[in-house]
């Protein structure tokens, strides 16, 4: 019965329309609105100035004034484009008016926790970045390298640049001190332990929330701040597929000056011999002149290719893709190397139906060395060989000195590959349940195996002394999430509008390891890939059989509710309730609220009146988010497996695993946020700016104990930390005519950071530098300490070198030559109480800045990103000095050469002081010239022939081309502590950076 | 119909809590209060856990307290132990240590681990009802014996510690700060838990009804006894010490071991003269004893540290008839094809081809025919016959001067190492008592025993500064100052009542 009276109603309309086409006469004023690419706009709203008449345009974009001839002034408008006056002249008809669209589009509808904003409503601070604004291509491998620099107040550092390597993002200073700092990933609604390393080029926009308002409806894990990732779901119009090729070159950045062979053989002879200790090198020993460095290192390609197909009709969406990156390392015998596939799909079903899904797959292959900050890692053995010696033995097979692998081999030799393998997808269905009224259900799954072998070979030492040596681990993440939620829409009259969202969400995490090894093979065929085949089923110093199996589960209830007045003022409050087994059975509730208030001044009188302003608002947030990453279990007390030999046998035992603590729970981190969006220039130019202070309290700490208990610490709720800081980011459209338009964007964030309190008989928290050189072990490096910030570096105060003759009563007994340090406490000697501050080692200031040029069919993208402020321990350095570096030529010699800063024979010998000193902490700041990219748009009309061709793109691109510091290491962003938070900043031992050029075509066909 | 949906939509929403049925952890890798200490093989469990605290930090890589780590406080500090590398470890062997040398907290730490396992093993086993009275007796033997060890060495060290048992864990306060307990109350605690275990425990477990794989390594009643005679010892309780390591003897299951260098091959696990020692197997929880003690560049003994070795002037003290004294690496062409020596006189320089070696490498955990491999399978003897022996002729000298039984017993010892035997004829009680002394280094060079026996017998400051002395070093030990170590910082930062001042 209803049906059918829509039905006729429809039917009605339809004539309606047929019939009032015909009527056309010469006395109207007729016309067509299109955007600037001549599509006809639908609905626009058309007016005649000075009267009340007013109409829309129909599917053709068409309008019609009956009986309106005459001179007049039509305006035009359009959401999302700038609204258009016309002088019409009596009689004209058929006048086409063209819409540009507006520089800023405000009307645009953005992806927030939980469903959808209009951008100029949002009232919480969100960085929006477009894929057109990311930096993709060539090494480009993950989402943080894709948004480095481009948003204020998210920064991103890539602390390892090997292919695959380490890269964090830290939005607005981290919070937290033992946990990560890193933000939560959703991709399409789907919490992703993943998100960061899912192909970017898939990506069709990212919104990175920042304060409380936007990211409390995460609760217990909105704390760090949240990155929803938005992929692609196919473009608007026909169907389209998109190929992608590049091939690029990667050159080495950073090269060490190095002595020759003879020269470091002279120098090993000279200090032996001041050291009483025979010719390290003989006069017998066959000097050669071997460069490790070049011998490890080489020019290593990169390739992309890429290929994805979107169509897109009335009632769905599709989006095909599939993508292939291969980069290999510049130090050899390392390399990336990823496959991966994406799907996204959307089908309305009917008026009130719509469903759809997402599903990615990818393989990930790394060939990896260690990287690590201590003696172990390749790096070392490179940086420190004797270039007197050679690499290989006449016979071909590789010399050793002393016995030892050379670093050549080191690198060469051993296998270690580590493959992840992901697999996720959700679903979702969204049901009108009735005007206003939407109910949102998603489930997905994630599915992450991660696969690490090593296999140490018997060309090498320790693999021929065992036979070989295999291991191989395997972890496996596993998780299911199921959503829903309820969306209510309502307009009270014209003034009063708001939507309010009501929902549950449950996950599971399951997280599994195995590990095994084995040695004593007959071949090295067969690297890790078949323990069996080793006669001993355990491996020295490595892995004996392991699993373990942890699981997490979280239930959580949430709620938004929005609020808006004349379309002014804006209110925004959520509330969530985290339920978690991670949290103690005394607090297994985590309540987080949140509140934000917004006013668009924009239509106010007063500031239309400046002229000045073409978007206005004011926007205040509050609110309370969490981080649950704290570990699983730590509430219970466990026993874990200690076992001993007894006779001939060895016999389980069982011990404490830890101290328990059943009130633990989650880290709290409470933010205002006050944000001013400003546009000028009729939208052209747009400013925001936002001030932030955050206050986390309840930081996991691991809280010294006695050890009479059997444990250094306990883990405990306590402790405070603050940051605050300022963001401003500015977007705009300098110059716009038919073949040239010229568009900068910038932002530029500081954050300060401020541990405010650590526990009672907590005053600091320092961190070990690893051994520096096999004979000390490590030192204290970083202090953590209330008023100071996470990565200080502490040591002492380097004072040149001891002279001839000096007698520094501070250091007595100390030799000519030594290292001398500043006796900061005056107290007549040097102890660890004279280690004082020597720089912090996390940026205060990050910016970007990006000019895009557009010239009939070219296209040009320069983009420069920095860090300032910061300081980063150049241990490299150090060890070079002493070792194989041309610095070496400048060390004290008595008598010879007293003049230098650069000890006699390194900082390990004295007794006083430690490396960790003044000499190696260098200021880092440094501006990057990131990426450059020249693109050629070839002209449609070349390439019409083929008919198949839609447009061909060819373009050249350049990474990391430039770097401006007076950083002298590898490189200002390294950092091979990077995992962790109170590390700081060291350059030792990192994978060197390297400048990137790549050559692409872009093909789109149909 | 409209009501009816938001109804059905709405209870979706609200009850899809019921996916998580409940929010405790499930727990799969690890025991848990609950299911921790139910059964016998819980029980057992529990105690094998104190003595695998013996050394550690891991269960695959050894190298803390008995495996290695505990030797650079009784060895590295004394006249005999020298380590040429830098950082803590030189420290201690210049004699020039502070409380923030971080062997000393190393030691710490893991003697606590053991008296932790220990007290936590004491406490979950206590309330049992699964096992037997004798089983339960047993156990608690075990553990208070290995408890016992942990606190003589700690003692040792640092003299009044904190004193924890079963009763403090029970109702822990992580923040209290504890006052040390006096020497003597953690003594008497140690006599009576050493008594008490001597009764209990079993001469060896042969065919023993509780443990069925006639396992050695166990605390044994021989092994309670003989550390009952060295508490007795360090406190100078003469008779008793002596009477107790007769009681030792005359158990009639102990002998000396008839080759010294025999005694601490990686395949001599276990003989007669063993009483009681660290055990390992290279392969599953081997130790990184090989690793410390091995020559530098040796031709066989591939890829050691010599990080744990031997002075010079000590090793030169030796008779050259004594094959103690050809338990060390003193020359040997190396890898490199330098010839490793000692040189002829302190700071000579080495012509081409040689190299003067800074300290002699031991064989004691680093014989030529034991493992290749990273780990190796050393037992470390933490007591032995021999000490029982040498310990009861330094009683009976302290009682009434040289005897003729005190020279016996110790030319049992030398003679097996066909050392120049001793005669009664010229020895005044303070004589015997340097030989002893000297015997005592001779024979136990890093078996923990040096920097006790020299604190014991008063005579740490003058042999000490005497060495530092010879090789040109600041003569810096000074009695009672350095009778005890320092606390390590941490520890004092975290209870001052741990005080340093005067030591």
């Amino acid at each position: 019965m209803k049906k059918n009276n829509f039905l006729l109603v429809f039917l009605l309309l339809l004539l309606f329309d047929c019939t009032a086409t015909p009527a056309t006469s010469q006395n109207s004023i007729t016309g067509t609105v299109t955007n600037e690419n001549d599509v006809p706009l639908s609905k626009a709203t058309v007016a005649i100035k000075g009267t009340k008449k007013s109409t829309t345009t129909d599917d053709r974009g068409h309008f019609e004034f009956a009986g309106s001839a005459g001179k007049a002034i039509l305006v035009v408008s359009f959401v999302g484009y700038e609204t258009q006056s016309v002088m019409v002249q009596p009689g004209q008809t058929d006048i086409t008016i063209k819409l540009k669209l507006l520089a800023e589009q405000l009307s645009d509808v953005v992806v927030i926790g939980y469903g959808t904003a209009r951008k100029k409503d949002l009232t919480g601070s969100i960085s929006s970045i477009k894929s057109d604004n990311m930096n993709l291509g060539g090494t480009t491998s993950n989402i943080a390298q894709a948004i480095q620099g481009r948003a204020a107040g998210v920064r991103v550092q890539q602390t390892d640049f090997s292919p695959g390597g380490a890269i964090s993002i830290i939005i607005r200073g981290g919070n937290s001190i033992n946990t990560t700092n890193e933000p939560l990933y959703v991709v399409d609604g789907f919490i992703s332990d993943n998100g960061k390393f899912i192909s970017p080029n898939d990506i069709e926009d990212i919104q990175v929330l920042k304060d409380a308002s936007a990211t409390a409806i995460y609760g217990a894990r909105g704390g760090n701040g949240v990155v929803l990732i938005t992929t692609k779901k196919g473009k608007a119009g026909k169907m389209q597929i998109d190929a992608d090729a590049s091939n690029g070159l990667q050159y080495l950045g950073y090269k060490p000056g190095l002595l020759t062979g003879q020269q470091y053989a002279d120098i090993q002879n000279a200090t032996a011999l001041e050291d009483g200790r025979s010719p390290v090198f003989p006069s017998s020993f066959p000097i050669t002149n071997t460069n490790w460095w070049g011998a490890t290192t080489q020019q290593a390609s990169v390739l992309n290719r890429g290929i994805s197909f979107s169509g897109n009709d009335k009632t769905s969406k599709l989006y095909l893709s599939g993508n292939y990156i291969k980069q290999d390392g510049v130090l050899k015998n390392t390399n990336m190397e990823r496959y991966s596939i994406r799907m996204g799909a959307e089908k309305r079903l009917n008026e009130r139906v719509k469903v759809g899904g997402n599903f990615y797959g990818a393989s990930t292959n790394n060939h990896l060395q260690r990287y690590v900050a201590d003696i172990t890692a390749p790096l070392f053995s490179i940086l420190t060989a004797a270039p007197c010696i050679p690499i290989y033995n006449a016979d071909g097979s590789y010399y050793r000195y002393l016995g030892k692998d050379n670093a050549l081999a080191g690198v060469l030799e051993p296998t270690n590959i580590s493959t992840n393998r992901l697999v996720n997808g959700n679903i979702f269905i969204d049901y009108d349940i009735i005007k206003d009224l939407t109910y949102h259900f998603s489930a997905g799954s994630e599915f992450a195996q991660s696969t690490a072998g090593q296999y140490i070979p018997k060309t090498l030492t320790a693999g021929a002394a065992n036979g070989g040596i295999a291991q191989e681990q395997m972890s496996t993440s596993f998780r299911w999430l199921v959503e829903n939620y309820l969306t209510y829409k309502h307009n009270f009259g014209t003034a009063h509008s708001i939507t309010a969202v009501v929902g549950t969400s449950n996950q599971k995490d399951v997280f599994d390891n195995l590990a095994a090894g084995s040695s004593g093979f007959s071949t090295d065929v067969f690297l890790f890939y078949n323990l069996y085949a080793g006669s001993n089923p355990t491996v020295q110093g490595a892995t004996v059989p392991a699993s373990s199996r942890v699981e997490t589960k979280n239930t959580s209830y949430f709620g938004r509710f929005n609020y808006s007045y004349n379309d002014k003022l804006l209110a925004t409050f959520t509330l969530r309730d985290d339920v978690s087994s991670r949290f103690g059975p005394n607090n297994r509730h985590g309540i987080f609220p949140s509140g934000a208030l917004a006013y668009k001044f924009t239509d106010e009188k007063f500031i239309k009146n400046l002229h000045t302003f073409s978007n206005l608002k004011l926007r205040v947030g509050y609110g309370v988010t969490g981080n649950d990453r704290i570990g699983d279990y730590g509430f219970l007390s466990r026993f874990s497996a200690y076992g001993t030999s007894l006779g001939n046998n060895f016999y389980a035992g069982i011990e404490p695993a830890s101290l328990s603590n059943p009130d633990l729970k989650w880290e709290k981190t409470i933010q205002t946020d006050m944000g001013l969006d400003m546009g000028f220039l009729k939208g052209k130019l747009n400013v925001t700016v936002d001030v932030y202070k955050k206050k986390t309290t309840d930081l996991l700490l691991a809280v010294p104990v006695g050890q009479w208990w059997g444990f250094a610490t306990q883990t405990v709720n306590v402790g405070s930390m603050q940051n605050q800081g300022i963001e401003l980011s500015v977007n705009s459209d300098n110059y716009k005519t038919g073949n040239f338009s010229w568009s900068t964007f910038f932002n530029i964030a500081y954050n300060k950071q401020k541990l405010l309190s650590l526990a009672d008989n907590v005053s600091r928290i320092s961190a070990n530098t690893a051994n520096p050189s096999g004979t000390v072990s490590g030192k204290e490096f970083t202090r953590l300490e209330p008023g100071r910030e996470l990565g200080i570096l502490f040591g002492y105060q380097y004072a040149g070198v001891i002279k001839t003759g000096e007698t520094y009563t501070p250091e007595a007994g100390s030799k000519p030559g030594d290292p001398k340090y500043v006796d900061v406490n005056g107290d007549g000697k040097i102890t660890p109480d004279d280690a004082t501050y020597l720089g912090n080692t996390n940026p205060h200031y990050t910016a970007g800045l990006g000019n895009d040029f557009k010239y009939k069919g070219f296209d040009l993208n320069i983009f420069f990103q920095g860090a300032f402020d910061y300081s980063l321990y150049n241990m490299n350095r150090l060890v070079l000095e002493s070792t194989t570096s041309t610095d070496a030529l400048n060390r004290f010699v008595a008598g010879k050469n007293e003049n230098t800063d650069i000890p006699r024979e390194g900082y390990f010998l004295s007794k006083y002081g430690s490396y960790v000193n003044s000499r190696f902490v260098e200021k880092a700041s440094y501006v990057r010239l990131k990426a450059v990219s020249l693109g050629y748009n070839v002209p449609v009309n070349l390439i019409k022939q083929i008919k198949f061709i839609d447009a061909l793109r060819v373009y050249v691109s350049g990474q990391n081309l430039a770097t401006f510091t007076n950083y002298t290491g590898t490189d200002p962003e390294v950092n091979t502590h990077g995992s962790s938070n109170i590390g700081g900043g060291i350059d030792f031992n990192a994978f060197p950076s390297y400048k990137t050029f790549v050559f692409g075509l872009k093909l789109t066909l149909h | 119909m409209n009501k009816n949906k938001i109804l059905i939509f709405s209870l979706a929403v609200l009850l899809q809590f019921s996916c998580n049925k409940t929010l405790d952890p499930k727990v799969y890798s690890s025991l848990t209060s609950t299911n921790a200490f139910v059964t016998k093989s819980d029980a057992m469990a529990g105690v094998n856990s104190v003595y695998a605290r013996l050394k550690g930090p891991a269960v695959g890589d050894n190298f803390d307290y008995w495996t290695v780590r505990h030797f650079a406080l009784t060895d590295l500090t004394t006249d005999l132990g020298h380590c040429s590398y830098g950082g803590d470890p030189g420290q201690l062997s210049l004699a020039v240590w502070n409380s923030s040398n971080g062997l000393l907290a190393e030691d710490w730490r893991q003697i606590y681990k053991l008296i932790a396992n220990a007290n936590n093993a004491i406490l979950n086993i206590s309330p049992m009802t699964s096992i037997t009275d004798a089983e339960k007796k047993q156990f608690l033997a075990e553990i208070k014996f290995l408890r016992s060890v942990a606190y003589m060495d700690l003692t040792d060290a640092w003299g009044p510690v904190i004193l924890v048992t079963e009763a403090e864990v029970a109702n822990p306060n992580y923040t209290s700060q504890p006052k040390p307990a006096p020497v003597a109350d953690i003594e008497a605690l140690l006599i009576k838990d050493l008594t008490d275990a001597a009764g209990v425990l079993p001469v060896n477990y042969v065919n023993n009804p509780i443990y069925t794989s006639n396992d050695y390594g166990r605390a044994t009643k021989g092994a309670a006894l003989t550390l009952l005679s060295k508490l007795y010892m360090r406190r100078h309780d003469w008779q008793k010490a002596a009477d107790v390591a007769k009681q030792v003897m005359d158990m009639n299951v102990y002998s000396l071991y008839p080759s010294y260098l025999g005694l601490f091959t990686e395949a001599n696990k276990w003989c007669s003269e063993n009483i009681f020692s660290v055990l390992s197997d290279a392969n599953l929880n081997g130790t990184e004893l090989l690793n410390h003690f091995g020559p530098l560049n040796h031709p066989v003994v591939l890829d050691r540290w010599q990080y744990y070795a031997v002075t010079w002037d000590f090793w030169n003290s030796y008779n050259n008839a004594d094959d103690r004294k050809k338990c060390y690496y003193p020359n040997y062409t190396g890898v490199d094809n330098l010839l490793y020596k000692q040189a002829p006189s302190i700071g000579a320089i080495p012509p081409a081809g040689v190299s003067y070696m800074q300290d002699v490498a031991t064989k004691k955990y680093a014989d030529s025919t034991g493992s290749t491999t990273y780990y190796d399978g050393h037992s470390v003897d933490i007591l032995r016959y021999a000490d029982v022996l040498l310990s009861r002729a330094e009683a009976l000298n302290e009682i009434s001067g040289p005897t003729q039984e005190a020279i016996d017993l110790i030319n049992q010892v030398k003679n097996r190492s066909h050392a120049v035997a001793l005669t009664l004829a010229g020895f005044t009680q303070a004589t015997l008592r340097d030989a002893i002394l000297q015997e005592r280094g001779w024979e136990f060079f890093y078996e923990g025993k040096r920097r006790a026996d020299l604190i014991r017998m008063g005579k740490y400051d003058v042999i000490v500064n005497a060495y530092l002395t010879r090789i040109g070093q600041p003569a810096t030990i000074s009695m009672p100052k350095n009778k005890y170590f320092p606390y390590p910082q941490a520890q004092v930062n975290l209870n001052p009542n741990l005080d340093n001042s005067g030591r």
